[in-house]
């Protein structure tokens, strides 16, 4: 299948601190690939350097969309593309919509700006969309202010936005984190249906595992900057090779079973400013040796989109 | 807003009425007639006269060079922004730079430029202005640039460029909308700054002419006075020039401390 996206070697640096090591992966068209990890483990900035939207910052490697080289396009080009056919979800509804502008205006704005569409033109796709995202009365809302809505339909209006122009991929960031559990599965239905119906690549960045797990058919775990397992979903979240995955999915409640205690990944991600010779998670890992704070430890490929990040990767089920 | 802006507020409003319609009810001989009598240096007006006149120039002199001095921040922060790297250093280091020159010795200096140009041994309105302007124009432009640059790291700003937002579209939807209070709240804060400046000059004798005083070439003419019998005549020069400073600096604070609040 080809690749909507293809990340390559993807680094990211502020002032000096690499806060994004050597990222690699790819997105099929019309698939979904989800990007797991810990507050700052540098999931958003990944998504950020593809956009190229990292103001200050170095940034090394390719990012290829439909197979043009991103880095080395013309800005202008690059604003065209944005938007229009490489959209982005944020996390928090309430802070990336404006608060001064109507949600119809906000949602009419790619159209005006890629589709040279009239102020009225764009208004009434704008309502169309809301309703295509499931918002009750779009003729209503599309005139209210973000702060008049609830954060589901906030959310819902973020979506609608950046599916305005039909992207061939979007990047949602944390798309359903800051809502409920019921308006989560809602959202996530949403954007799993407009991405069936219009073949849409969808890279999932979320530090829930269970949403992952149930909407990617690939997984990328990411940690302090780095991949550290790669694979498909199915088998990372059944079996996972690196210490730090199974971690994250000890720390998960388990909904049947005995009752036990949730087991904790000890200690915080390490500061990116100061430099490691081994791995980065050794530190946490309660099966770390000597050689894993000793060694630097190398990407190890077990096909073409699976691989973990571990001297002594695990063996067997979960 | 709080309680001392809206008092600051009022006594500005009838400020400046006041001083805009002295001319109706100062004069010699018209009704009412100044309590402070005749002004002893030139008896031909009042001391009510010369005084609400200075208080006008000296405010149309603090407004008009605000007003300057924020319009050119305002061009050069946008300007540095557009440029970006060498330009927003350039504009940034360029302002700094400007601290360091003494405000009171530019002021000077162009007073000599006027007279070598125009003549005479004083400087007209129009001229100070624009010398208030030529001095006023660093801090605010810092400050416009500084706010432009916090804004600009609003996750909806960062939203409207990933949705491929044009940078003019991002500054007049995005930006300037938001920044607007926080100007206007420097320029309130700027124009008793130019007041102060205009008026050591004036009091030093390089601003506006005798025949028509600011507040502070009022009180520089008039400084004999303080220690005879006449000291009531200079007074109420001195209390209005303290009372438009408190008052613009409570508005001010009172608008900068709201554009903090409310801001996204």
């Amino acid at each position: 299948m080809s690749a909507v996206l293809l990340v390559e070697d993807l680094s990211v640096s502020f002032g000096g601190v690499r806060v994004v090591d050597g990222v690699s992966f790819q997105v099929p068209v019309g698939g979904t690939v989800g990007v797991v990890g810990e507050s700052g483990s540098g999931k958003s900035v990944t998504a950020l350097a593809i956009l190229r939207l990292l103001s200050g910052a170095e940034v090394t490697g390719r990012a290829y969309f439909e197979g043009a080289d991103l880095a080395r396009l013309p800005e202008a080009t690059m604003r065209a593309l944005r938007g229009a056919r490489l959209a982005m979800v944020f996390q928090d509804p309430m802070t990336s919509l404006n608060p001064g502008l109507r949600i119809g205006e906000q949602i009419g704005e790619p159209l005006r700006v890629h589709s040279g569409a009239t102020k009225a033109q764009a208004l009434r796709e704008a309502e169309r969309l809301l309703g295509e995202v499931g918002v009750p009365e779009p003729s209503e809302r599309v005139h209210a202010y973000p702060h008049e809505l609830s954060g589901g339909l906030r959310q819902r209006a973020v979506i609608a936005m950046a599916l305005a122009c039909g992207p061939n991929l979007l990047l949602a960031d944390e798309p359903t984190t800051a809502l409920d559990v019921t308006v989560q599965a809602q959202v996530m239905e949403v954007l799993v249906r407009l991405q069936r119906e219009r073949q849409m690549g969808l890279l999932l960045i979320s530090h829930d595992l269970g949403l992952v797990a149930e909407r990617c058919e690939t997984v990328v775990v990411m940690y302090a900057g780095q991949v550290v397992e790669q694979g498909r979903a199915r088998d990372v979240l059944r079996s996972p090779r690196h210490p730090y995955t199974r971690g994250l999915l000890s720390s998960l409640p388990p909904l049947s079973g005995a009752r036990a205690r949730l087991t904790e990944i000890p200690g915080v991600v390490p500061d990116p400013r100061e430099p490691l010779a081994g791995c980065r998670f050794a530190a946490r890992c309660a099966l770390a040796q000597p050689r894993c704070r000793a060694a630097k430890v190398e990407w190890t490929g077990t096909g073409p989109d699976s691989g973990v990040r571990c001297h002594f990767p695990l063996e067997g089920a979960r | 807003m709080n309680l001392r802006a809206k008092v600051g507020g009022a006594v500005l409003v009838v400020l400046l009425v006041g001083s805009a319609t002295s001319a109706l009810w100062t004069r010699v001989g018209g009704v009412p007639d100044c309590v402070f009598g005749l002004d002893p240096l030139f008896p031909y007006e009042t001391v009510c006269s010369q005084t609400l006149g200075g208080l006008w120039r000296s405010l149309a002199l603090g407004l008009l060079g605000g007003a300057g001095a924020c319009a050119l921040a305002l061009v050069l922060a946008l300007v540095s922004r557009a440029g970006g790297g060498v330009v927003d250093a350039f504009v940034e280091k360029g302002a700094e730079l400007f601290f360091s020159i003494p405000d009171v010795l530019v002021l000077i200096s162009l007073a000599f430029v006027a007279r070598a140009v125009q003549g005479g041994e004083s400087v007209s309105l129009p001229w100070m202005a624009a010398s208030l302007v030529a001095i006023g124009w660093a801090a605010p432009t810092r400050m416009v640039q500084n706010r432009l640059r916090s804004l600009d790291r609003l996750d909806f700003v960062t939203a409207a460029r990933a949705l491929g937002a044009t940078e003019w579209r991002v500054l007049t939807r995005h930006l300037l909308p938001f920044a607007w209070d926080y100007v206007f709240a420097i320029f309130l804060l700027r124009v008793p700054a130019i007041i102060l400046t205009e008026s050591t000059i004036s009091y030093l004798g390089f601003g506006l002419p005798l025949s028509e005083p600011s507040l502070g070439k009022y009180i520089g003419d008039h400084w004999r006075l303080l220690t005879g019998e006449d000291w009531l005549d200079v007074a109420p020069a001195w209390l209005l020039l303290v009372l438009v400073v408190v008052s613009f600096h409570w508005v001010g604070n009172g608008l900068l401390e709201r554009a903090k609040k409310v801001s996204p």
